[in-house]
């Protein structure tokens, strides 16, 4: 494959770019090490897909890795994306995605193009002399200018090639070894590392303090640039998770007034007037108060919130809206959650943990928060359910956040309390009755 | 379908009752379950316990050695398995075609696999493979003919994997040769590990594949072999020791006698040390010591051999070591093996799928794709805590015995009640030996890619990149 340099003037950046966002492309030019803090929403692969191309002529191949394949898939359409919109005629083999595409084929099934399998398929048949899969393989990779992949997968690429810049995504949920794992296929120490997370969001899935501290350990010893200017969720949503960033976060003017009412299909018919002013398009963000009455269960479970989730739901669907995200803290919850909610044709409607959740959006959110209990002690009360889980939480929902809980148990957690004193504020706060 | 709020309670309540996975992890003693190379490391070098969990299996360094190994490991069991069903169906086979059996299973093994080739820069491996696999296969086909008359009454059980909590070792055995002292009173029925241990056993021969022509063994090698067979021992309740054959490519070699007096102290001394948390006092290295390259360049050097800033590295790897072992110990990595739940009560919370059986027409050998079928019986309903690219595990139903090979869910089907499969590695012959494809099957949850890390890649990490120091911050000033 013939190198090809690109002029980054001719990219489009600007139709995506903001003042942080930019800033931070603009520290891969003269720095090595750049760490991002980029909270939930804030264009996080955005910046990524930009600072690729950023880097392309000089450190190819940038590897771009994140903790998970739906993730990776993200950035690959937003790279995607932005070829696109700058009309770049880029060779096949330009980009690889490598490793479990098993979700692709079905979330993005246009960019299977870029899979290795594709490439490979596509250079044998173009290849008059007959080559075999693994040299095809093999030419592909070492010409690739960038590759894609978990940071379970990168592991595997250092033996045959050797990056000139990664690019790590959700840098927070990646452990210590995978970190250094990753680090380690930079071919030499100019190489350039970009770390883009939220050390206020999730740690690694572990219990190691070494692994939970790297990337606050990273921001520690580097000058890092945060973005502040969010494009997922509306300016009520924002307003629950604000305080947790020191106010510093700002919607942008395009998603800040957006709400269920533009994409609701159908009207209010059918459904009970009690679930019809949780579900007003007005109210953005709302707390169904259990009150007292659904405790929680063995193993943090609470099928009373269950049947709640479960009514206000189908009054979604009922308008027409199916792209909802159920979200609880809790594993068993979450088997609870698909058990009840099962239907046969459940297209749009996600349902898992927080942690599972990380990195993704719906259009609406609807969480169970599942503690209910008459423990004075905080951490007896709430324990799991910190402030960095909830933030996560609450921040998943694009136009409606929904918390189902008691209130009498949450706002033992300051953070907790706060968040649902905002509800309160924009007269969101319901308490569920039976007769609801 | 299982839909009622009550089901949620019993869920709840049998959990309870029984323990958790984790609770169960945590009554183990030792916390977590070594491999048996490791501890036959640990053996003849006490200071490996330091990080006993990722020096493992990695013995060395070669590009692509490993990969060519388990290569021939998988052709040659699955080959020998086909063979011997053929023999087992009444099908008379020449050594012209067993020898093409090898033969045709290496090209596919290729073709399947290419992409961990292409990773390990083997652009060629297939003279390699051949290399070894032309004086096995020949042997072998010679062996086979001359005894084929035995196979009618032998049960065949390929990479089965032992666990037992009691004795703290994970082994896993290429081939075992099973001979009953009764008839088994209906062949074509598959025999599922749980009722293994029921059967009265006449003897055992375990089979271990070794790359390349014979090579002396090393004592590591023989404590090795003596820990499997005192495993498999005690596993399945035998009373005399089995026989213990390593097959190298020209010549079978029998290990004759057994040393478990040793295995069980160095076990004993694995415990102490593992439980001590603290490293022992040692200065220096020991000269005999099979771990020379990792021992000596750095881990385990001597204290005023190393500058300053390698010390403070050092000292934070290792508190590092420490910290992710103790990670390791936590994780779901052998949730599935120390689960006391049968696979009934795994199905019903969601961990498992069971009652599923093989379509025979939907496999695919080159895709490595299989479809596992609901029983008609059996609704489909609750299957709730898969989705497509999740990594799985297929059994008999007890991933504790038996052989378990792992692969990705591909595509889900809830109105046919299936879910389509793809193998990781070629291993998909264990599904089918010895009319293993009329069982039934449980797919359990897998999620392996959380578990093991090697110290391989730390080390690459602190002994290369310069930003080690900067990242870990008190690395550099310790």
């Amino acid at each position: 494959m013939a190198a090809i340099n690109f002029d980054i003037s001719s990219l489009n950046f600007n139709q995506s770019e903001n003042q942080e966002q930019r800033a931070a492309r603009d520290r891969t030019k003269i720095e090595n090490m750049i760490p991002i803090k980029g909270p939930p929403g804030t264009g996080k692969s955005t910046v990524i897909s930009n600072c690729c191309f950023e880097l392309v002529n000089e450190y190819s191949p940038v590897l771009v890795v994140t903790p998970t394949n739906a993730m990776v898939d993200s950035i690959l359409s937003k790279i995607d994306s932005l070829s696109r919109r700058s009309n770049l005629r880029l060779p096949r083999g330009f980009i690889i995605r490598y490793g479990n595409v098993t979700e692709l084929k079905y979330s993005y099934p246009h960019l299977n193009t870029y899979t290795l399998d594709s490439l490979v398929v596509h250079h044998q048949a173009n290849n008059s002399g007959g080559i075999s899969r693994i040299r095809a393989g093999m030419d592909l990779m070492q010409n690739a200018r960038i590759i894609l992949c978990t940071d379970y997968i990168a592991k595997d690429l250092k033996n045959i090639i050797q990056a000139g810049a990664v690019l790590i995504d959700e840098a927070g949920l990646i452990s210590l070894d995978k970190m250094g794992t990753i680090f380690s296929s930079l071919r030499d120490n100019n190489g350039k590392v970009i770390v883009i997370g939220d050390d206020k969001q999730l740690p690694p899935p572990s219990h190691d303090y070494v692994a939970t501290s790297l990337f606050r350990s990273i921001l520690t010893h580097f000058s890092s640039t945060l973005l502040r200017k969010e494009y997922r969720f509306n300016k009520d949503i924002l307003d629950l998770i604000n305080h947790y960033y020191d106010n510093q976060l700002v919607a942008d003017h395009s998603v800040q007034d957006i709400s269920t009412a533009d994409i609701a299909i159908k009207d209010y018919d059918g459904v009970s007037n009690n679930l019809r002013k949780i579900l007003q398009h007005d109210k953005k963000i709302v707390f169904v108060d259990t009150n007292d009455e659904r405790r929680e269960e063995k193993h943090f479970v609470n099928t009373g919130e269950v049947a709640i989730v479960k009514e206000v739901m189908k009054g979604y669907q009922s308008i027409g809206i199916n792209n909802i995200m159920v979200i609880t803290p809790y594993k068993q919850q979450e088997r609870m959650l698909q058990l009840h909610l099962q239907q046969p044709n459940r297209q749009g409607i996600r349902i898992g943990t927080v942690d599972k959740f990380q990195g993704q959006e719906a259009e609406v959110a609807i969480i169970s928060m599942v503690r209910s209990n008459t423990w004075q002690d905080y951490h007896e009360a709430i324990g799991f359910l910190n402030n960095s889980r909830a933030c996560v939480a609450f921040s998943r929902g694009k136009r409606k956040t929904i918390i189902v809980g008691d209130q009498t148990t949450l706002t033992k957690n300051k953070f907790l309390a706060r968040a649902i004193d905002t509800v309160t504020r924009k007269d969101g706060f319901f308490i569920w009755r039976n007769s609801n | 379908m299982v839909s009622s709020r009550e089901h949620g309670y019993e869920v709840a309540s049998r959990i309870e009752s029984q323990g958790s996975a984790n609770d169960i992890i945590h009554q183990l003693e030792p916390p977590t379950i070594p491999r048996i190379s490791a501890i036959a490391n640990m053996a003849w070098c006490e200071r490996a316990a330091y990080s006993i969990s990722f020096l493992g299996v990695e013995s060395n360094y070669l590009p692509g050695v490993g990969d060519i190994g388990s290569a021939v490991h998988r052709i040659v069991i699955k080959s020998t398995l086909e063979i011997v069903q053929s023999i087992k169906n009444g099908i008379r086979l020449g050594k012209s075609d067993m020898l093409d059996i090898f033969s045709s299973n290496a090209h596919e093994e290729v073709d399947v696999n290419w992409k961990f080739y292409m990773l390990s820069g083997l652009e060629q491996p297939l003279p390699m493979i051949m290399q070894d696999l032309n004086i096995r296969a020949d042997r072998l086909a010679n062996q086979l003919i001359t005894t084929s008359h035995d196979f009618q009454k032998l049960i065949l059980r390929p990479e089965f994997t032992i666990r037992n909590p009691k004795i703290p070792l994970e082994g896993r055995l290429d081939l075992l040769k099973i001979r009953p002292r009764d008839p088994v009173p209906d062949s074509s029925k598959y025999i599922a590990s749980d009722d293994l241990v029921k059967l009265n056993i006449e003897d055992i021969e375990i089979v271990q594949i070794k790359t390349g022509k014979t090579k002396p063994r090393t004592p590591r090698v023989y404590m090795q072999a003596d820990a499997e067979a005192l495993l498999l021992m005690e596993t399945l309740k035998l009373k005399k020791a089995p026989s213990y054959t390593w097959q190298f490519a020209d010549k079978d070699v029998k290990h004759r006698s057994f040393n478990f007096a040793k295995v069980c102290q160095s076990i004993n001394k694995f415990v102490r040390l593992w439980k001590a948390r603290e490293s022992p006092a040692i200065t220096g290295y020991c000269p005999t010591c099979p771990l020379k390259v990792p021992c000596v360049g750095w881990h385990f050097a001597r204290s005023d051999k190393l500058s300053f800033e390698d010390l403070g590295r050092r000292r934070a790897a290792f508190n590092l070591s420490r910290k992710i072992r103790e990670e390791i110990s936590d994780t779901d990595r052998w949730k599935v093996y120390a689960s006391s739940r049968s696979a009934e009560e795994r199905h019903h919370d969601g961990w498992a799928l069971t009652g599923l059986k093989l379509d025979t027409s939907e496999i695919v050998p080159i895709n490595q794709e299989i479809v596992l079928t609901s029983a008609e019986d059996r609704p489909f309903g609750s299957f709730i805590d898969f989705s497509v690219g999740d990594f799985v595990t297929v059994s008999d139903g007890n991933p504790n015995l038996g052989s378990n090979p792992t692969a990705i869910i591909t595509n889900i089907d809830l109105e046919k009640s299936s879910v389509r499969l793809q193998s990781i590695r070629n291993d998909l012959y264990v599904l089918t030996h010895d009319n293993r494809q009329t069982a039934t099957f449980t797919m359990d949850r897998f999620d392996f890619d959380k578990g093991l890390t090697t110290i391989r890649y730390l080390d690459d990490f602190f002994r290369q990149s310069s930003y080690a120091d900067k990242v870990l911050g008190q690395g550099a000033v310790a």
